[in-house]
């Protein structure tokens, strides 16, 4: 059962724009633009996590995380409020994580991902077509046989299939698995790629965009 | 030293002094007056014995002998036979004769006087830890001069000089201390508030601007402390202004940092989006459109922040401005906007002058208008009116709307950059919560204010007082020609 999530923010195009994101990653959203309101739906229904603005019209983030903490509902800050000075005092009351405005959607996803994951309301077990990737064994099996992947190549195909759909572009890749800042002229992302592609033999199902990354395509075709 | 020390040292040194000098002076003064009188009383007594002497000498034979002398002496020492009373009689070679209490040379320790004819001397002596009064006369007779010498022992006046002296030493301790004792309290009482004034002062400096001394009087240090205490107050005042001015800063920084952030996620989160998913018509549209509207929302904040930028730096050049001229102005500029909205404009300004600057205050009333206009949309409402009148020095313009009005607690603050009443509202409307902070300052550059006068639900008005005055005929020709 896909993990339910409630988007708390005020602002209309960012609001939308999460709910874009998750629902598209196969999460299961509601968005409310109002302190009050979010408070009435949290106590109505149960959620897996709820992404939180902290200034918000009726009561702000803050006392709302407060509330929340009654239903030991994770949560992860959304703001815009970058100061050292906020986020310590949004982790200190108990957020589960912090994400500051602008951010990117890859981290987003990456972010929520890792909260679930570690309340384990996500499944330990990614599946996608034909494979199976138990993310507590680090085993991956395609139609029941094992594939062996490098450490690397594993990370990376994670990482597509948390990002189903998304275009993941070469320095994306690269500071999601390796670390660190992209220089550009590295042909590693693609190598690691291409091998894992062709382990598990789904060179139709990662496609090359535009000569800047690849996108794992949910295609029935192989 | 501190100054209570000082106080105390000063009085207790003055006070010491002044009763040593009384005390020792009344001891002598009380001890010459018994010592005259027991001179007085010893020449009288000897002067008696004297002649006593004289008398019974004088019926004996008329050959009296240095042995009938003695014999004589001897008998009247017996017969009076006092205490610490002794004769002494010597011939004219000064050796004597008989001593009922024998004399050393050298124990003199003053003289009163020497012995003349019929007069006697009175000598004080020391000797054997006692004070002898030596009374001293010569009796003439055939056989040529004869000394009497009397001597009083008068110990007991020195004695009771001593005795005082020790009851003096005592009393002095004894003042000494309660004077200590009174004078520490005095310079403590008076040093006190000293001591306030100094600590108060130490905090100041320390940054705590709220502590004051508070001590009345009329004296210097009351004087100093009312001086410590205003120029506390200064110091408070300003150091507030100060920090009031830093926060606004501060809010202004943060304000904008978070008012930049907002567009910019969702510009870059669609445009993310847009580049890396497959995405249907529907959903390329609304990301697109997204990215339109809060990137013109940047473009706006950003030309609201230049204008606030150039006009804080524009030099300010006043002149006369027709108030009928600018109302048609503004009501043709404005006219457009109103009627697209469906608004119901009415401009009425009264014949005068005001004193601005035309595109600012142009600018003012336009910022203002189109608040009013938003706050009718949201109500539902269409009426705004914009009126001016000439009151004595002062031209008053107020642009009035029916609006959803502005809760009470939230006036003072609706002037701040990026501060918003409805934030939600006001971003469906395009507003950065720029335009009335704009408003104040370029109000404050014309010397002008700016006041709102509101309530919820029934609407706003703003009221902006400018210098003004009445068209003289001289300007109207002028304006005719």
């Amino acid at each position: 059962m896909a993990a339910r999530i409630l988007i708390v923010e005020d602002e209309k195009a960012i609001a939308d724009l999460i709910y874009m994101s998750l629902t598209d990653a196969g999460y299961k959203c509601e968005k409310v633009n109002d302190g009050f309101e979010a408070a009435d739906l949290i106590e109505e229904k149960r959620y897996d996590l709820v992404l939180l603005d902290i200034m918000l019209p009726g009561c702000d983030g803050y006392e709302l995380l407060d509330y929340l903490k009654e239903y030991e509902t994770p949560v992860i800050f959304v703001t815009a409020k970058a100061d050292v000075k906020d986020r310590v005092k949004g982790l200190k009351l108990g957020a589960d994580d912090y994400l500051t405005k602008p951010f990117d959607i890859v981290e987003l996803l990456a972010r929520v991902e890792t909260v679930l994951r570690r309340y384990n309301k996500n499944e330990t077990k990614l599946s996608f077509a034909d494979v199976v990737v138990d993310t507590e064994a680090h085993t991956v099996t395609q139609n029941g046989n094992n594939i062996s992947l490098t450490m690397k190549e594993y990370e990376i195909l994670i990482l597509f299939l948390q990002n189903k759909n998304i275009a993941l572009f070469r320095e994306k890749i690269f500071e999601k698995v390796w670390g660190g800042e992209y220089t550009g002229d590295s042909r590693t992302v693609d190598l690691h790629v291409q091998r894992m592609r062709k382990k598990l033999g789904w060179e139709k199902r990662i496609v090359p965009v535009y000569k800047v990354g690849y996108r794992l395509e949910d295609t029935d075709e192989v | 030293m501190k100054f209570k020390w000082k106080l105390f040292i000063w009085t207790m040194a003055s006070v010491t002094l002044a009763y040593c000098l009384s005390g020792s002076m009344m001891i002598t003064s009380a001890f010459r007056v018994t010592y005259d009188k027991e001179v007085e009383i010893a020449t009288e007594e000897h002067e008696i014995m004297q002649n006593t002497l004289i008398m019974v000498l004088s019926h004996l034979s008329k050959n009296v002998t240095d042995d009938v002398w003695r014999q004589v002496v001897k008998d009247l020492d017996d017969t009076s036979a006092r205490k610490n009373f002794y004769f002494c009689i010597q011939n004219k070679e000064k050796s004597d004769l008989y001593q009922s209490y024998s004399m050393k040379k050298d124990g003199i320790l003053a003289y009163n006087k020497d012995e003349g004819i019929g007069d006697t001397g009175v000598f004080l002596y020391t000797q054997d830890d006692k004070y002898l009064l030596m009374t001293r006369s010569y009796i003439n007779s055939d056989n040529g001069k004869y000394y009497l010498n009397i001597i009083r022992d008068i110990s007991d006046i020195f004695e009771s000089r001593t005795n005082q002296l020790s009851i003096f030493y005592r009393i002095m301790g004894i003042i000494m201390v309660l004077t200590a004792g009174v004078s520490y309290l005095i310079a403590y009482y008076l040093a006190k508030p000293l001591f306030k004034i100094s600590r108060v002062a130490d905090e100041i400096s320390e940054g705590n601007f709220s502590v004051r001394a508070n001590l009345e009087g009329y004296d210097e240090i009351g004087e100093l402390a009312m001086d410590i205490d205003s120029m506390a107050d200064t110091l408070e005042k300003n150091f507030e202004e100060l920090n009031d001015a830093v926060r606004r800063q501060e809010d202004f920084v943060g304000n904008f940092a978070h008012e930049l952030k907002t567009p910019l996620t969702s510009i870059i989160g669609y445009a993310d989006t847009l580049r890396s998913k497959k995405l249907d018509e529907e959903e390329i549209f609304k990301a697109a459109n997204y990215i339109y509207t809060e990137g013109k929302r940047l473009e706006g904040m950003s030309f609201k922040l230049l204008e606030m930028q150039v006009t804080k730096q524009q030099e300010m050049v006043l002149k006369d401005v027709d108030a009928q001229y600018l109302g048609d102005n503004v009501c043709g500029a404005l006219t457009p906007l109103m009627d697209s909205t469906g608004m119901e404009l009415n401009v009425d300004f009264e014949p005068g002058i005001i004193i601005a600057d035309t595109d600012l205050i142009k600018s003012v009333i336009f910022n203002a208008a189109d608040n009013a206009r938003k706050a009718n949309e949201s109500a539902g409402r269409k009426k705004v009116d914009i009126l001016g009148k000439l009151e004595n020095d002062k031209y008053i313009i107020s642009i009035i709307d029916e609006g959803t009005g502005i809760p009470e607690e939230e006036l003072g603050k609706i002037t701040e950059a990026f501060y918003m009443v409805d934030k939600s509202r006001a971003r469906k409307q395009g507003g950065a919560g720029l335009g009335l902070a704009l408003c104040k300052q370029i109000m404050e550059q014309l010397g002008g204010t700016i006041e709102f006068e509101s309530k919820v639900g029934e609407g706003t008005k703003i009221i902006l007082t400018l210098k003004g005055k009445e068209i003289t005929e001289e300007e109207e020709e002028s304006e005719d020609e």
